[in-house]
């Protein structure tokens, strides 16, 4: 579904970026795989990956938080002259809290790394897509950036921020090809979800959720891939909520 | 190539408009050059000439003319 198109692919080392990396691969894609530090684990992961699959799949470091590497790190992708055909925007961080409980400068860290940085590098990378007249953007956002949920203001709020940005944005770059779209994932086992959530409230979830059990991440990963591929070629700034069913 | 080819030449596919009416050429002349056209442009010149236009630059730029002296700023002369 992606044979020749180059992706890149944050957040690509776990969870929902490493299954969407891995389907992108099987897909044909060849991926420039961004995580946050360098990590010899994640280097062989890679490396073998692109071998089984015939691919390349070549490993960026930057870190979201930090606004200058996120430019040396498209700066990076961009000095390599080859088309950029796809971005994922799927780094980010959780956070749960309730507004009286929460910084403004918590608050401005979450915006920093699930808002800014991901427009930040879509500024720089969608300008090759521009000129190209193709290309798709996925932002991976969340359903909690959808419903209302105390103890969500500062994550939901960063994901609805992103949301509305994928509309915006949808239409702006509409005239060059180059489509936009969001995936709201629902409660996926992951290790970040794992992380934060006590198996106390991971069974409060499973028995809201119409599957009675969480997500994987490759149930999303098939949602990104159908998004960046010539398939949806006319699904355009929409959010594409996996959630299992919820209530 | 010539900056000023180049340059030619990025105006030219960054507005979708012939190389010869490129030079002279404004938002006055070029019925088709809006916001959106202008991320075009914008995008040709920055791979060109292997720079990042500022924001308030991207905004100034208007013509041909002030085009070359917004890339003076850059160390790009034309």
């Amino acid at each position: 579904m992606l044979k020749g198109k180059n992706a890149v692919i944050t957040g690509s080392n776990r969870g929902i970026g490493r299954a969407t990396v891995e389907l992108f691969a099987e897909n044909g894609a060849n991926i420039w795989a961004c995580a946050r530090e360098k990590n010899p684990v994640f280097e062989s992961d890679m490396k073998e990956l692109a071998e089984r699959c015939g691919v390349w799949v070549r490993p960026v470091y930057f870190d979201m938080a930090d606004r200058e590497a996120v430019t040396k790190g498209a700066d990076d992708i961009l000095r390599e002259k080859l088309p950029v055909d796809v971005l994922v925007n799927n780094a980010g961080v959780t956070a749960t809290a309730l507004l009286m409980q929460t910084s403004i400068e918590e608050i401005e860290r979450v915006f920093s790394i699930n808002f800014f940085s991901q427009l930040l590098l879509t500024q720089k990378l969608m300008k090759r897509m521009i000129r190209q007249k193709s290309g798709a953007i996925i932002n991976i956002a969340s359903v909690k950036g959808l419903d209302a949920k105390a103890g969500c203001m500062t994550y939901a709020t960063s994901k609805a921020a992103l949301i509305m940005a994928t509309r915006v944005l949808a239409e702006e770059l509409s005239s060059f090809g180059v489509r936009v779209n969001a995936v709201a994932p629902g409660s996926i086992s992951t290790d970040m979800h794992d992380e934060k959530e006590t198996s106390e409230i991971l069974e409060k979830i499973r028995s809201k959720s119409f599957l009675a059990r969480l997500g994987e991440p490759e149930e999303i990963a098939w949602a990104i891939l159908y998004l960046a591929s010539d398939i949806s070629s006319y699904v355009n700034g929409q959010v594409i909520r996996v959630d299992g069913g919820f209530f | 190539m010539t900056n000023l080819k180049k340059y030619r030449a990025a105006f030219a596919e960054g507005l979708e408009i012939d190389g010869a009416q490129a030079e002279g050429a404004s938002v006055g002349t070029v019925a088709a050059w809006d916001s959106i056209t202008q991320m075009s442009l914008i995008a040709a010149l920055e791979e060109t000439f292997e720079i990042e236009i500022e924001p308030e630059d991207i905004v100034a730029l208007n013509s041909w003319e002030n085009g070359i002296e917004i890339l003076k700023k850059y160390g790009i002369e034309v």
